[in-house]
């Protein structure tokens, strides 16, 4: 699935991966994080032959143009989750929809670990 | 006629357009839904102005094109959110045909199921019983009836509109406002009237000039019970207006976008076009923030921003002398009656409403909630004639705005007691005890058939026996009704000291047949008083009661 718009030049669509890219970026950055987590068997074997996985840890869906993420992160040891939860949803959501021009319809973020 | 060329559409374009203006007032005077928001009428025929000009100025034959820009136009002339809704009907219309050079009842059937998808999704939150409705239920005749076989214009026209008048009839039913109004939806009942016009043109009918007479009563009552939801009213300004010359970095994402901004700041929302053009509709109270918004996609144009706060206070400045004379009555009845006889009793005992029910057809909560409505009254008694409806009438109670007294009568005989009982010139609470005092001087007696096998209080009854009651036991068994019949009555009278025996007598028995029984009855017992009335209930063929 990919997500579809047009302006006046032409049609536009945007690979759900590359949809991931941006998340996974944003996402990285964000304070409290440590790493994002491969939910996903094929990432895993892509990491382990050393293959750059772009959008690691990140799932995208868009149904009807609208974009659903799901974020799946470790984070360091000592920070409230809460907070850095709230941080990472608005940070992904606004790098995405700044990038894409789309609408993010909701950001769930997974807390799978901690880093001690 | 089985199909129109593109020249013929224009003409009956213009017919539904006159036939609006015809009948702008009366769908004026509906108007009462969700907010005064200008006029439904007006709105819908200057959105149809629009769309027939901009046919007119057509300048290709083609019929594709032609509904083309008259829906281009209908989008553009759209006012309020009826003519936008009108609009995005008649947009489907250029699906149906793109690449038709006629118009046949089929492709007008496919014309208003595209109409009605396209309709329901650009309101974001539809309601049923509005012109959605009224759309949706003529596209599924039209489609039901052009599904096989080619239908002529003329029965296809009249079976639609039909079924839009019949659905139209029941938006009271599914949308609170208007019930409470009294009307039927205005944006629905433009529709039609367009339809109308479109039928007319066809069959080569006049159309009436001029306008129609409009029946103000029940715009009035409307507005007056209209006025208290004044304080509801959340979003002050109606506000319209066009993007035109969209900028270039804009996507159809960003149309959708600010739809769900403006989702945030009002409701009401219609946002709907394309890269060309974008029309806005939004009740809000940040008018400026809908501005910057659309500002911030194009140039804006045909901005017209209403105050509906003051439209609501006009409104209810008018209609304040009207509501003293829908002051509410100090006492309502409301009977549960089964059988046209008992309700005739009820309706000359003075009884305000009665709802139809009865053993295998008790009437839902609603039903007697609606009743409690319409008497309109202070306090209401109600009689429900039947212990499996007095749960229903105990809930109705509870959703009800006024003071409801549940009378549990257990059947017909007792309601008709605590009806006879009723004394408007006592308080509420002494007349309810008056009732109940009433209704336990009643014994009843009930002679029905047997309907399957049984053994009960001594008797075992088979199958199409005849039967008597008194109360939950059986009393009386037999072949003959009449003699059940006396055997019951002599059970009932047994007990206690008596004054009056009351005959009601089913559907099933014939007037003289009851007569010669009633007549023996008084033989049997020459100190009572014995009565006989056409009760009308099924499966019963007697009901005594003996006070």
């Amino acid at each position: 699935m990919s997500l579809q718009t047009s302006n006046i030049y032409g049609k536009i669509s945007i690979s759900d991966n590359a949809v991931a890219a941006v998340a996974s970026n944003a996402a990285s950055e964000c304070y409290g994080v440590d790493e994002l987590v491969s939910r996903r068997l094929s990432d895993s074997l892509s990491e382990m032959f050393n293959r750059n996985t772009v959008g690691k840890g990140i799932k995208v869906t868009t149904i009807e143009n609208l974009i659903f993420l799901d974020v799946y992160v470790t984070l360091k040891y000592g920070v409230n989750v809460e907070t850095v939860k709230k941080s990472l949803e608005s940070a992904v959501r606004y790098s995405v929809e700044t990038f894409t021009g789309m609408r993010v319809k909701r950001v769930n973020v997974n807390v799978v670990g901690i880093k001690v | 006629m089985i199909e129109i060329d593109s020249n013929f559409f224009v003409e009956i374009a213009k017919g539904g357009y006159r036939y609006l203006s015809f009948e702008r007032k009366l769908v004026d005077s509906l108007n009462v839904f969700p907010v005064p928001d200008g006029d439904t009428g007006t709105n819908m025929s200057l959105t149809m102005l629009s769309a027939v000009n901009e046919a007119e100025k057509c300048e290709s034959a083609a019929l594709s094109d032609i509904v083309a820009s008259f829906s281009r136009g209908a989008l553009r002339g759209a006012r309020g959110n009826s003519g936008v809704i009108l609009s995005q009907i008649f947009k489907g219309f250029v699906a149906a045909v793109s690449d038709k050079e006629t118009l046949n009842a089929k492709t007008f059937a496919e014309a208003l199921q595209a109409g009605t998808e396209i309709a329901y999704s650009a309101v974001t939150k539809p309601k049923e019983g509005t012109i959605l409705t009224v759309v949706r239920v003529m596209a599924e005749t039209a489609y039901a009836l052009t599904k096989r076989k080619t239908v002529e214009l003329e029965p296809f026209f009249e079976a639609v509109l039909a079924s839009g008048e019949e659905v139209l009839a029941k938006t009271p039913e599914m949308l609170p406002v208007l019930k409470k109004a009294n009307v039927v939806d205005a944006g629905g009942k433009g529709l039609l009237s367009i339809i109308k016009g479109f039928q007319c043109v066809i069959l080569g009918k006049e159309i009436p000039s001029g306008e129609a007479d409009v029946e103000l009563a029940g715009s009035e009552k409307a507005a007056a019970d209209d006025a208290d939801e004044s304080d509801s009213l959340k979003f002050a300004y109606c506000t319209e207006l066009l993007v035109t010359r969209l900028l270039n970095n804009v996507t159809v994402a960003d149309i959708d976008k600010l739809r769900d901004k403006l989702l945030e700041l009002g409701d009401c929302v219609l946002v709907i076009g394309d890269l060309n053009l974008v029309k806005v509709h939004v009740h809000t109270n940040n008018p400026d923030k809908v501005l910057k918004a659309a500002l911030s996609m194009g140039e804006i144009d045909g901005i017209k921003i209403e105050n509906m706060l003051e439209q609501h206070r006009k409104l209810h400045k008018d209609e304040e002398p009207e509501e003293e004379q829908h002051e509410k009555k100090e006492y309502g009845l409301i009977g549960i009656s089964v059988g046209e006889g008992f309700s005739k009793i009820f309706a000359d005992f003075s009884v305000d409403k009665i709802v139809e029910g009865g053993q295998t057809m008790n009437p839902s909560v609603k039903e007697i909630l609606n009743a409690i409505n319409e008497v309109n009254a202070k306090n209401v008694y109600i009689f429900p004639n039947n212990p499996n409806i007095i749960l229903a009438a105990n809930q109705a109670k509870e959703l009800a705005d006024c003071n409801v007294f549940v009378i549990p009568t257990m059947n017909i005989p007792q309601g008709i007691a605590a009806v006879l009982a009723f004394l408007p010139s006592e308080s509420p609470e002494e007349n309810q005890n008056l009732m109940l005092q009433a209704i336990k001087r009643v014994k009843c007696g009930q002679v029905t058939h047997a309907v399957r096998n049984a053994r009960m209080s001594g008797f075992s009854v088979k199958e199409g026996d005849i039967i008597g009651f008194s109360d939950k036991n059986i009393v009386a068994k037999g072949d003959s009704v009449d003699k059940v019949m006396m055997d019951t009555l002599a059970a009932l009278v047994s007990s206690g000291s008596n004054d009056v025996v009351s005959i009601y007598y089913g559907a099933d028995v014939k007037n003289e047949q009851a007569e010669a029984l009633a007549a023996t009855a008084a033989e049997a017992y020459p100190d009572l008083e014995v009565m006989f009335y056409y009760g009308g209930q099924p499966h019963y063929y007697y009901i005594l009661a003996v006070e």
